[in-house]
């Protein structure tokens, strides 16, 4: 054929799905699920080659959130079926979703495995040291002396350390980010999707419900600095808010050390993510709060065959010596029986109909109990947008051509103008931005083109009634410079900018204490 | 972690800066544009050996430079913003905030107690930081605002 199918540029809104989101509000589940659908587009991956695998626990929902393929299968198990998808079908590109509770108890084993396999799929474990599904309880890496629901008394088992087990089932990519750190956990999502092998990433991820701070000490932004430590690749390891302290190796044991005093750069260890022996993501992997801060970013990343490939391989070599098989065949070659179905057929379990309704059973949490905000400045973030001064729009017909657009984007002095269409709804956006990326150094002739054929089509909207916190959300998760807030119609009434927000928290800032 | 605190004690070092690129004096226009576009920075300083000269932004991509004849070839001199406002490193969050709601300025170069370039504060990184300081209300939201379910799934 001669014509080349152009694959459609996918964007963010692509990868949500329609389903209900069902975590409880507040949840480190929604930052990484934001992270992974802006990634997405950036890696040019077709929706159809994707899967997300996941087992049982709160993580195991993420895939009815994602419009790709997705297989909610059963406990402790997303890495054996992501296995035999992956051999089955090495073309695509597999996610595995899944806690402490369900990877490293349930499916211990199977985390093994996957991993030494070097199976090419990429595991996220959301770790929050709890089990949020069944409402409290401990789990393999809840720490030692840890008071929940299943060990009033405190946790007598010793802990789990994920990135430790990983390194000890021979993983070839290790890496370890926050929920809250978004621009590095877009980062290390890249890169385990870039790693050919098996990516293992530990996620902290905060279970606001049930055990609220368990990261604290690695996000609180005056203490992460100083409980944190960014690997970086051919890096020396320093730390801290004032960058002042790093990590020295004194024979085998690591010690932390302030720079200056006659302690230089070149004293300090070095990260070296491809080394072959593991000791020394081991050893960072040791790293743990108090004593040390802990390690952020990738640990190991190495090469190893890679497991479906070798299978595949394999196959087609006996195939090509032996010719196909025949299942019918094999099955029938040996001892083999039938087993004669029973005369009353099959039998069937009667269902009582007094059995009570899950609504019974598990009270609804609301909405207002979860999202009890603990100051009055997290009280904003849910007022509605409404409660904003936010400027009026300019709005300009699909038809305006380039030049009149650039030209009244000057004059008026605006960034951005949105585009309607005859009904006055919404239809696009265009900004400098598009400008930018698309006008600028290009030779588009501006009085014949529409801009309508430049603008951002369908763009994202929030309503008037939507929380404070959804315009920071775009604007900070996506970058987002201008959110147009549309009536139910779809008609814009005001326009939210960085600027303005700006200006709105200067105002409410202002004084360095309230009285 | 107080954001009202914060942004009264901590400076402008603490907010990343990195969000621009540096271009030699004398690169055309066209030069500038296409490195601005490969690193997907909207804020280009002009730099002449360390010094700063000016700044050349999308901005003034939209006001100078699209429906102008011959800019392209012009050196990145003739359009950028010359003698730009710039901030001190040791400027507390809560006063360029101020500046940045009072002056139309998107980018400002942020200098050292030497008078070298330590980066640039953006608009976006700022609105960043203080999104930090809200993971919970403002990183863990669903998708779409419509999203929420009315009850946890769970056992
Ligand atoms: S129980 Fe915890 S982990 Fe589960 S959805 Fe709620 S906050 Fe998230």
């Amino acid at each position: 054929m001669a014509d080349a199918v152009e694959t459609p540029k996918l964007d963010r809104k692509d990868f949500v799905s329609d389903q209900e989101v069902r975590w409880c509000p507040g949840c480190g589940d929604y930052a990484i699920l934001a992270q992974m659908q802006r990634v997405l587009p950036e890696l040019g991956i077709p929706r159809e080659k994707l899967v997300f695998v996941s087992g049982i626990g709160c993580s195991s929902r993420f895939p009815y959130y994602m419009n790709t393929y997705g297989l909610h299968t059963i406990h402790g198990r997303a890495a054996t079926v992501a296995t035999g998808l992956k051999v089955a079908n090495p073309d695509l590109h597999v996610w595995i979703v899944t806690g402490d509770g369900d990877a490293l108890s349930i499916g211990g084993n199977h985390l093994l495995h996957v991993l030494r396999r070097n199976v090419n799929v990429n595991i996220l474990l959301f770790n929050n040291r709890i089990y949020g599904l069944t409402k409290g309880q401990y789990s393999p890496t809840s720490p030692t002396g840890k008071v929940t629901k299943s060990s009033p008394m405190g946790s007598v088992e010793q802990d789990l350390n994920a990135i430790s087990v990983a390194l000890a089932s021979e993983a070839t990519f290790v890496a370890r980010t926050v929920d809250r750190q978004t621009k590095h956990l877009a980062e290390i999502l890249k890169r385990a999707s870039e790693h050919q092998g098996t990516s293992f990433v530990e996620i902290y991820q905060n279970c606001n419900i049930f055990n609220d701070g368990t990261w604290s000490f690695a996000t609180e932004a005056d203490v992460k600095d100083d409980n944190t430590l960014l690997l970086e690749h051919g890096q020396p390891m320093i730390f801290g808010k004032e960058k002042d302290k790093g990590i020295r190796l004194n024979g085998l044991a690591p010690e932390v050390v302030t720079l200056g005093d006659g302690v230089s750069e070149e004293d300090l260890l070095k990260h070296d993510e491809t080394l072959d022996n593991p000791a020394h993501a081991y050893l960072l992997s040791r790293l743990m709060y108090p004593d040390f801060p802990v390690p952020l970013g990738v640990f190991r990343n190495v090469q190893r065959p890679v497991y479906e490939e070798q299978v595949v391989a394999q196959n087609e070599k006996a195939v090509e010596e032996r010719g196909e098989g025949n299942l019918h065949a094999l099955l029938h070659a040996a001892d083999t029986w039938i087993v004669p179905e029973g005369p009353d057929g099959e039998t069937v379990r009667e269902v009582s109909e007094e059995e009570p309704s899950l609504s019974d059973i598990i009270p609804d949490i609301s909405q207002e109990d979860q999202l009890a905000p603990r100051t009055s400045l997290q009280h904003f973030m849910y007022d509605p947008i409404s409660s904003l001064d936010l400027p009026t729009p300019h709005s300009i017909p699909a038809q305006t051509s380039l030049s009149e657009a650039i030209k009244l984007m000057r004059d008026e002095n605006a960034g951005c103008l949105l585009v309607v269409n005859k009904k006055q709804r919404l239809v696009g956006i265009f900004a400098q931005g598009d400008l930018f990326e698309k006008v600028a150094g290009s030779d588009i002739d501006l009085q014949n083109t529409t801009v309508a054929e430049m603008m951002t089509k369908d763009p994202t909207v929030l309503k008037a009634s939507d929380p404070i916190g959804h315009i920071l959300h775009l604007m900070s998760l996506q970058g987002y410079r201008h959110i147009p807030i549309v009536d139910p119609d779809g008609r814009p009434i005001s326009l939210a900018s960085f600027k303005v927000m700006l200006q709105f928290t200067g105002g409410l800032f202002a004084e360095p204490s309230v009285n | 972690m107080n954001l009202r605190t914060n942004l009264h004690s901590d400076t402008i070092k603490h907010v990343d800066l990195s969000f621009f690129i540096e271009v030699a004096k004398g690169l055309k226009v066209r030069h500038a544009i296409e490195k601005m576009q490969a690193s997907q920075r909207k804020c280009a300083l002009v730099m002449d050996n360390g010094s700063l000269l000016g700044i050349f932004t999308n901005h003034d991509i939209a006001r100078k430079v699209l429906d102008r004849e011959g800019v392209n070839d012009q050196t990145v001199e003739s359009v950028m913003t010359a003698d730009p406002l710039t901030l001190k490193a040791d400027m507390k969050i809560i006063d360029a905030i101020k500046v940045m709601g009072e002056k139309p300025y998107r980018y400002m170069p942020v200098i050292n107690e030497e008078g070298l370039v330590l980066g640039t504060l953006t608009h976006y990184a700022v609105i960043k930081y203080i999104s930090d300081h809200f993971p919970e209300e403002i990183y863990n939201l669903p998708p779409t605002p419509d999203h929420f379910a009315q009850a946890r799934d769970g056992a």
